[in-house]
């Protein structure tokens, strides 16, 4: 018979580097944590080419993420760490699938799971993007919107006499 | 100029806030346990090879007109993470519901090349997620199926070669599976609504597909329809399992026996066998 399997492994990006300036350029980052699953047949055979299939804690009906795996049958994505429970992988190829869980709690892989490996150079080609949303990009929806809301009082607490001396030199 | 740069700047803003609330929003349908109530049904599937037919590893193109199944012992049950037949040896299960107790006989030939999958039961359930599932092939004398699990009836061409075949397999099974695995996920059990779980035979294990490579595991192990059609007279092959326990090789019948207890899956997901039930 001929069964698939799912490793999980747990990568780290290292955090290391300081944010590089040059010619008015600049790089942020976000240190991050992500998830490399293998899929394999009972052989160890790599599912390469395979489609992977991710859904969040908070909503287990619906594709979170979708993609392939690569031809070591690896797959890489990064959890919202917002969404603690169980991250539900499905990796199916040529009739042939299976689906694991990885809990996800406050952000760290709960430790108890024993199929976890540690790797440092999984390949990220294959990951796309997240649904979620990053807490800095809660806190710039934040910023905007009270920008707008200020810039709208602003804008109709402006004296008249203004308006007649920009329009006149427009 | 300056006014205007204030208000599109300012309207930007505010857009961009609410597109992303409003994309941001009604993507969670989480379901959970609860005290409410939905219900739960459980279909068998022969998938497109029973209901199409389909050509074996040697070449015969096999069409039923009968897959008859005795089904029993059908358990459904919640799990806090998703069970691996494989890694795990016991169902933790957070609730465990008995959808068939008794043994019923099942036709997975059932209606069109397009029909939908056989629906065998249903009973109400707790809601929740339904992520593991239990089931039993077994012999019953008062079934219809002469104390066999299975009886497969149907035809097999190759060439000019035509054989009416009627095979009994007697070789009982627990199955102990978990999640459906297909294009969609099956078993969100909601209040007042209901879902499905599926027990899937993949009859490809038994005789091979010809659209597989020879070299794969599930060509490998499978018996192909060849051994039985040596077993034919005058175009008919009308065999129970212990007829065929007789005249197949020692080799052949085990190699059948392994691909009987291999059928059961959910969907592309395999399961546990425990042998005898």
């Amino acid at each position: 018979m001929k069964y698939s399997r799912i490793l999980l492994f747990l990568l780290f990006s290292s955090g290391l580097s300081e944010p590089v300036l040059a010619h008015g350029a600049r790089i942020d980052y976000q240190q991050s944590s992500a998830i490399v699953i293998r899929a394999t047949y009972d052989d160890g055979t790599p599912m390469a080419e395979a489609q992977a299939v991710i859904y969040a804690p908070n909503d287990p009906t619906n594709p979170w993420l979708k993609g392939t795996t690569n031809e070591s049958g690896e797959f890489s994505f990064v959890p919202d760490p917002d969404l603690s429970g169980n991250w539900d992988v499905k990796v199916r190829q040529a009739g042939h699938g299976d689906i694991v869980s990885i809990p996800l709690d406050s952000g760290a892989i709960a430790a108890e799971d024993s199929t976890i490996a540690m790797s440092s150079k999984a390949s990220m080609a294959n990951v796309a993007k997240s649904s979620g949303y990053s807490t800095g990009q809660k806190l710039l929806m934040a910023i905007a919107g009270i920008w707008g809301f200020i810039g709208t009082a602003l804008f109709f607490a402006r004296k008249p006499n203004n308006t007649v001396t920009e329009n006149t030199h427009s | 100029m300056r006014r205007y740069s204030w208000a599109i700047a300012n309207t930007v803003a505010l857009l961009s806030v609410t597109i992303a609330g409003c994309s941001g929003s009604g993507n969670t349908t989480t379901v959970s346990a609860t005290d409410g109530q939905g219900t739960l049904i459980v279909v068998a599937n022969g998938e497109d090879f029973v209901r199409q037919g389909f050509v074996t590893k040697d070449d015969w193109q096999i069409d039923f007109e009968r897959v008859a199944v005795n089904v029993g012992n059908i358990t459904a049950y919640q799990t806090e993470s998703a069970f691996n037949p494989d890694e795990n040896t016991e169902i933790n299960a957070t609730e465990k519901v008995t959808i068939l107790d008794e043994v019923t006989t099942i036709d997975l030939a059932e209606g069109t090349e397009n029909a939908e999958p056989i629906a065998v039961a249903e009973i109400n359930v707790p809601t929740g997620f339904y992520n593991a599932l239990g089931w039993s092939m077994i012999p019953l004398d008062d079934s219809g199926l002469s104390n066999q699990t299975m009886v497969l009836q149907g035809q097999a061409v190759k060439g000019d070669s035509t054989i009416d075949f009627k095979l009994g397999f007697a070789v009982p099974v627990q199955y102990i599976c978990g999640e459906f695995v297909g294009d969609e996920r099956k078993g969100f059990v909601n209040q007042d609504e209901s879902a499905e779980v599926e027990m899937t035979f993949h009859f490809d294990h038994i005789f091979g597909d010809r659209d597989t490579p020879s070299d794969d595991p599930l060509n490998q192990d499978a018996l192909g329809f060849q051994p039985l059609a040596d077993l034919a007279q005058s175009g008919v092959l009308e065999a129970d399992w212990q007829t065929l326990q007789q005249q197949l090789s020692p080799e052949d019948v085990q190699l059948l026996t392994n691909a009987i207890a291999g059928l059961g899956h959910v969907g592309e997901g395999h399961c546990k066998v425990e042998n005898e039930v």
